[in-house]
């Protein structure tokens, strides 16, 4: 896993570096979705974790759901368009997972995408996607050590 | 009037509770859909409960709130439980949600400066601690969150305080812990009495100068007003005021101010209730089923007479967890 300013960026999953999240495929054509530890970071303590439920449609750019911390609730934005298939269960009990292991057990929805191939062109990833991420980190002046 | 660089100042007056909350949402509505950044004030006319988004309504002591008590309205911003009355005005910042910024942190705090600034106009030195604060006690109740396309930030200003009823609202599990969750807001929670109509008038200006923008009276647009209708009729749903099923914790919390809250356990026959102020003990009442009641500041003390292992053990991890 690539560390970034501090941040862990790992470089086999997809981002959108300005939303903050990440996107991995599976082989079933299921993607796996959650928000990058840069998001959990910025938080810092997660409260609560409502993603939307299985079966809703979302595009991309809207809103899979929310995420509360310090009394300010936010969307978690997705990636591509589909339709979620799994909101993680263990979310309502232990929200703070997403600030223990954004990238595992903290995952927020699983998705069939409508259209992988298309879209996850507009995201990033490998050595590529964690540079470009850095380079909006570095912009931005957001690290993960504050 | 080129909208971008306007500020909608909208003073709603006295209005009902349940559009104390909806005709900010209606504004939120608009805001997203492409409408000028909006600064608005209303005084509740009545008592009622507002809960946070995710919060469950199990966190509400039923005989005070809901069919036989005072009204529950659901908000989309965070927080928890809160008692409202006549006693307080509200204000709420309202602005297209690209103007956040990638801290969420940084976000709030412009959002909420220049109502710090609109306190301190009005003679109330405040500052900004993670929320408005006068010296060590809260002035301000704050929340917010995305709704949409745009980003909202609400507060109040508070004339006059009820703290008993503000802490009757709280499903407490025992008397001791509703005891010690007033004595705290007694502490750390404030009224600041100061004439409303000063204080809008110098949040606009603060508002419309921390954001560049030139404040115009305003008020909402056909689209709005339909939205409203809405959610009149969504805030009084059973099941959007019903929400989600609430979170299972090992023991009772509730957040006096971004740093203060009181906690509540019970180890067999003993219950625990302790206050905790930046993780440190401020004070631990230990009761027994047969009338025993200690209250102290001396951890050691209570450690002593009733088992220091558990006691001790138990405090630490009510200490270690965030306030909710």
């Amino acid at each position: 896993m690539a560390e970034v300013r501090g941040c862990d960026i790992p470089e086999d999953v997809y981002y959108w570096p300005e939303k903050h999240v990440w996107a991995r495929p599976a082989d079933d054509g299921t993607v796996t979705v959650g928000v990058t530890d840069v998001a959990q970071h910025l938080a810092h303590s997660i409260i609560s974790a409502m993603p939307k439920g299985a079966g809703k449609k979302v595009k991309r750019g809207r809103s899979l759901g929310t995420i509360e911390s310090g009394k300010w609730v936010g969307p978690v934005t997705a990636p591509v368009t589909g339709e979620v298939i799994e909101p993680n269960p263990l979310l309502a009990s232990d929200p703070g997972v997403i600030n223990r292991d954004p990238y595992g057990d903290g995952w927020y929805v699983r998705m069939q995408p409508d259209d992988w191939a298309g879209e996850s062109a507009e995201l990033v990833t490998g050595t590529d996607g964690v540079a470009a991420y850095e380079a909006f980190l570095e912009a931005e002046g957001i690290t993960c050590r504050e | 009037m080129d909208r971008s660089a306007t500020l909608r100042v909208i003073d709603f007056g006295t209005v009902t509770p349940l559009r104390s909350q909806t005709l900010w949402h209606a504004i939120a509505s608009g805001v997203s859909a492409g409408g000028p950044p909006t600064l608005a004030f209303c005084r509740p006319g009545g008592r009622y409960v507002s809960i946070g988004f995710h919060r469950s309504i199990d966190e509400l002591d039923p005989e005070m709130c809901g069919p036989t008590g005072l009204a529950v309205f659901r908000r989309m911003v965070g927080g928890g439980p809160v008692y409202i009355d006549p006693g307080q005005l509200f204000f709420q910042m309202v602005v297209p949600a690209d103007w956040a910024t990638a801290r969420r942190g940084e976000t709030i705090r412009r959002l909420l400066e220049p109502a710090v600034a609109a306190f301190r106009d009005v003679g109330i030195p405040a500052s900004f601690d993670d929320e408005i604060v006068l010296g060590d006690r809260k002035i301000c109740g704050h929340a917010g969150g995305q709704i949409g396309g745009a980003l909202v930030a609400v507060g109040n200003v508070i004339d006059s305080f009820d703290h008993a009823a503000a802490a009757s609202i709280v499903r407490a599990p025992a008397p001791e812990a509703r005891d010690e969750y007033l004595r705290q807001m007694r502490r750390f929670v404030a009224a600041t009495p100061t004439d409303f109509d000063a204080f809008v008038a110098a949040a606009t200006h603060r508002y419309a100068d921390a954001f560049a923008l030139d404040p115009f009276p305003g008020d909402l647009d056909a689209t709005e007003r339909r939205e409203l209708d809405r959610l009149d009729r969504l805030f009084v749903d059973p099941e959007w005021v019903g929400g989600v099923e609430g979170r299972r914790r090992p023991w009772w919390r509730v957040k006096v101010t971004s740093k203060v809250w009181v906690t509540h356990a019970r180890i067999d026959a003993l219950r625990v209730t302790a206050a905790f102020r930046e993780g440190r003990v401020r004070s631990v009442r230990v009761c027994t089923d047969d009338g025993v009641s200690v209250a102290t500041r001396n951890v050691e003390e209570v450690m002593r007479r009733f088992g220091a292992p558990r006691i001790g053990e138990l405090l630490e991890e009510m200490a270690a967890g965030a306030p909710a």
